[in-house]
């Protein structure tokens, strides 16, 4: 790819989730040249490493397909794979930017046949399954990935396991000379679709996630519900394997706190109302969840999914903040110790599995952004002070899929606009 | 080599013939082996500790320990003021942070430090004697230094609360913190894992709510004889008294059979890097620790 | 009741909220709890408690003034700094106990006869005295506060310990006779006066 094919005219893309993908699609569909960078291997980001959606309880494949359908359906849009922004110049209308492309030592050949995969013995974390299981070093990176194109662990490349996934491939789509590349743009406009990654629940020290295998992310308890998970949809517990029956949620893990992040991250309530039904799921009346909370925000319209919840007898609710987990040694079992604040009683009450509803931080905490970009205090994109460049999605605020959608839509019209401007001025001269 | 220098606050229980006599006798023989000195600011009084909250309020309690900083900064200008004790650090390093923070308070503080002929500015570092070792001294240096490791012994790291809470060791956590483990691994012993090593004591509350301070003691020393541990160590004054004394009371009211020496993180220092008992204060112990009196005189 | 309570009835009328954030350590931050919960439930005496801190906030709120100021829970507190450390709103909470109590006790309407008040003041005028504290002194006061019956028994009980302390050089009997003390203990009592008296003064105590 060269320069030339940017112009001031394009809008960049950064973040091929949810978000970014309908921001791209908005804008490409009403005719303008859009590039969407994607830092890893797949377009789909976090949504696709969701069981199911809320409210309707519906697959992501549902939503992700039709916006992949339109992608493949639409020359404006450029995607660019495992691309990240290195840089950022200019003013609204006239930004140049720098992105820098890893390698991924696989080329357009790769018919994600699999024969790599299977060549190749040793094995990386499963970023898919966020690191619950590994995945070999030769892997696509899940079953919806776009583009279906393998990837080969950098860890391999150059020891004699990169060359049997090159000796492997039919095709010739393996190239392990690959290297990183940069590339300069000229575009007027850019969209931050950056998303967000789950608070590091390592630092909740009172909940010893980084100590007791028993305690999990909602996240990595999205992977335990799929079918295409790492336990096919059982809901076994990592410490030992046995089914977990008896599973507390844990809610504000991270959020609401000046400890962790300040803000509320407003999905997790939804997600953990939206888990209990995975229990019911899978285990029927067997299952028993009960959610520690300190206020429930089943954020506007969706009281009534909270209602329904409440009706569910498999699921009790506890008024309290938990003050800390230690672990029944005997058995494994993270016990929950706090006071519950409608009639103060204290329990240490013991479970299976306990599920910490973490936050959500934005992907680009701890990232050198462009000086022209505005965060607010909790590291949310609110715009950039020349007016150019917009954060859509879960980089702007959080927010669940649907609003994300709403939210990149929004902010492609806005690149639009600038765009028209640029355009408009130019004819002008 | 030149020593390093600082101020210091050693506090009414690290005197001589008092409670923690023998913990400052081990806190000598380790700035020793390190090349640091402690120089005792003259006159330094009582830092109210948590307890004196009930009679004194908060200003005659900030400059109770202003007055310590105001003699430190006169005395030792430019040197940081350590304390072996996690009260006395916690109330000094406190005042100094609201005195930086606030200058009503710092002038209504002035205006009573007047009354003993002293004034204070700010600018004094209060810090904790561990941070001294670990961020001035470090592991290294200080693992260099061990010529008897503790060999077979098995330690329950009891941190307890004002050495952590609520300021704590640069980078270490709250819930389960890690240098007093890595202290008694540093002197070749084993640290074994339990789930009390930051429990509270009961601290003051022995003296005035001895049944519920007892409770809190004999889970920390239950769990620790669960867990395979000889011994305990601790960085904290009344931690020791506590965890130490009270074990014949509870013996005698619930009928357990209580008998775990309770030392200080010096202590273990002290004779792994070839003190004696007697300079290890080992002597002070009212439950012997007699396998590392038998180290210290091998 | 004492005058500086009737006074402070008289002065804040309904809002006790007030009250407390102008006279109490840290009483400005009480409006900041979000009732989770978490310090109740890390508090070691939690189950010694007739009021969690959450619980005395939230009174604080209500205006239960006489319910909270005359309440035994902060002198409960034993100091371990768990609930501030917790606090997801960074509520100095340990500070916010220490504060309801020593302004319950200086309005005179704290419980009579807590132990723990007992205790503090003890210590407080054991220090106030030379500057720094006589454990030896301490101890026999604290034995001894209910009678000399009652402190010969619990010396009885705890000989062991006593006598274990003493071969150990770490009770000194002489300390009767001569103590650790600081050389300017009339510029410390002096100091500690004034200290008070401007606090007074601050907190409307005097007139």
């Amino acid at each position: 790819m060269t320069a030339s094919i940017a112009t001031n005219q394009t809008i960049l893309v950064v973040g091929g989730g949810i978000a970014g993908m309908t921001a791209a699609l908005e804008a490409a569909e009403c005719g303008k040249q859009v590039i969407l960078a994607e830092k890893t291997p797949t377009l789909g980001g976090r949504t696709s490493l969701l069981y199911r959606y809320f409210p309707k309880m519906c697959h992501p494949t549902c939503g992700l397909e039709i916006n992949l359908k339109r992608i493949r359906g639409n020359p404006n849009v450029r995607v660019m794979t495992m691309t990240e922004v290195a840089a950022v110049s200019g003013s609204r209308g006239d930004y140049s930017v720098t992105l820098k492309i890893r390698p991924r030592y696989v080329n357009e050949n790769c018919t994600a046949c699999g024969d790599c995969g299977k060549a190749v013995a040793a094995e990386v974390p499963n970023v898919a399954n966020y690191g619950l299981d590994k995945t070999k070093a030769a892997y696509l990176p899940h079953g919806m990935a776009y583009p279906q194109r393998y990837v080969i662990d950098p860890s391999i490349v150059g020891t004699p396991e990169g060359e049997k996934a090159k000796a492997a491939c039919k095709v010739g789509a393996v190239d392990l000379g690959m290297q990183e590349e940069t590339v300069e743009l000229k575009v007027g406009s850019v969209v931050w679709a950056t998303g967000w990654r789950p608070y590091d629940a390592n630092k909740i020290q009172p909940y010893g996630y980084d100590r007791y295998a028993n305690v999990i992310t909602s996240l990595e308890f999205e992977r335990l519900a799929d079918p295409r998970g790492p336990t096919g949809g059982k809901l076994l517990r990592p410490g030992d394997g046995k089914e977990a029956k008896n599973i507390a949620f844990i809610q504000c893990a991270g959020s609401r706190d000046e400890n962790h992040l300040r803000h509320c991250s407003r999905i997790c309530c939804m997600a953990t109302l939206k888990q209990t039904q995975y229990v019911r799921e899978a285990l029927g009346d067997e299952g028993k969840s009960t959610v520690y909370y300190i206020d429930i925000r089943a954020i506007d319209r969706f009281e009534d999914f909270y209602q329904n919840v409440q009706k569910d007898p498999t699921v009790s609710f506890v008024k309290s903040k938990v003050a800390r987990i230690a672990e029944n040694d005997q058995n494994g079992n993270p016990v929950l110790h706090g006071v519950d604040t409608e009639g103060y009683q204290r329990y240490a009450t013991e479970h299976d599995l306990v599920v910490l509803a973490v936050g959500m931080e934005p992907e680009v905490t701890g990232v050198k952004l462009p000086d022209d970009i505005l965060l607010d205090s909790s590291n949310f994109i609110e715009g950039s002070k020349s007016g150019g460049m917009f954060g859509a999605g879960s980089a702007a605020s959080p927010l669940d899929v649907n609003r994300a959608v709403q939210s990149a839509t929004a902010a492609s019209l806005k690149a639009i606009q600038v765009i028209h401007k640029t355009a408009a001025t130019e004819a002008a001269i | 080599m030149s020593k390093k220098q600082y101020a210091f606050y050693p506090g009414c229980s690290s005197q001589k013939k008092v409670s923690a006599d023998n913990f400052l006798r081990s806190i000598d023989v380790v700035c020793d082996k390190l090349d640091v000195q402690l120089n005792e600011i003259p006159d330094w009084n009582c830092c109210g500790a948590s307890i004196g909250y009930g009679e004194g309020g908060q200003l005659p309690r900030i400059v109770l320990s202003a007055r310590n900083l105001a003699l430190s900064s006169n005395q030792f200008a430019g040197q940081d003021m350590v304390s072996v004790c996690p009260a006395c650090w916690l109330a000094s390093r406190e005042t100094a942070e609201r005195l930086h923070e606030s200058s009503s308070l710092l002038a209504d503080t002035n205006e009573a430090l007047k009354e003993a002929g002293l004034s204070y500015s700010g600018g004094v570092k209060a810090r904790h004697f561990i941070e001294v070792l670990i961020e001035d001294i470090g592991w290294d240096k200080m693992q260099e230094k061990v010529v008897k490791p503790l060999g077979d012994i098995k330690f329950a790291g009891y941190v307890g609360c004002q050495t952590n809470r609520p300021f704590g060791i640069a980078g270490e956590s709250f819930e389960n913190p890690q240098y007093l483990d890595k202290m008694i691994e540093m002197c070749g012993a084993e640290a074994v894992p339990y789930d009390q090593k930051v429990t509270c004591c009961g601290g003051a509350l022995a003296f005035s709510e001895p049944d519920k301070a007892q409770k809190q003691i004999r889970d920390i020393v239950e769990s620790a004889y669960d867990h395979g541990a000889e011994m305990i160590v601790t960085p904290c004054q009344l931690c020791q008294t506590n965890v130490e004394v009270y074990q014949t009371e509870i013996n005698r009211k619930q009928g357990t059979k209580f008998h775990m020496p309770v030392v200080y993180y010096s202590q273990l220092m002290t004779v792994a890097y070839g003190g004696t008992a007697k300079q290890a204060g080992l002597d002070g112990q009212v439950i012997k620790a007699e396998k590392l009196e038998k180290i210290a005189g091998k | 009741m004492t005058t500086a309570n009737q006074n402070a009835v008289a002065r804040y009328k309904n809002s006790f909220l007030k009250e407390v954030e102008a006279n109490v350590e840290d009483g400005h931050m009480v409006k900041m709890c979000m009732q989770c919960g978490v310090c109740a439930g890390s508090c070691p005496l939690g189950n010694a408690w007739e009021h969690s801190p959450q619980k005395l906030f939230m009174m604080i709120r209500a205006g239960k003034r006489d319910e909270v100021l005359k309440s035994d829970s902060m002198w409960m507190c034993t100091s371990c700094y768990n609930c501030i450390s917790r606090c997801p709103r960074k509520l100095p909470i340990t500070h916010i106990m220490h504060g309801l109590a020593n302004y319950a006790y200086r309005l005179g309407i704290a419980p009579q006869g807590q132990p723990t008040q007992g205790v503090a003041r003890m210590f407080w005028d054991n220090l106030a005295k030379t500057g720094r504290i006589n454990e030896l002194k301490f101890a026999i006061d604290l034995y001894f506060k209910d009678g000399l019956a009652s402190g010969m028994q619990v010396v009885w009980n705890m000989k062991e310990d006593v006598l274990g302390l003493v071969k150990a050089n770490r009770l000194n009997l002489l300390e009767l006779f001569s103590a650790h003390e600081c050389q300017d203990k009339i510029g410390i009592q002096k100091m500690l006066a004034k200290a008070r008296e401007i606090e007074d003064r601050r907190k409307g105590f005097t007139q």
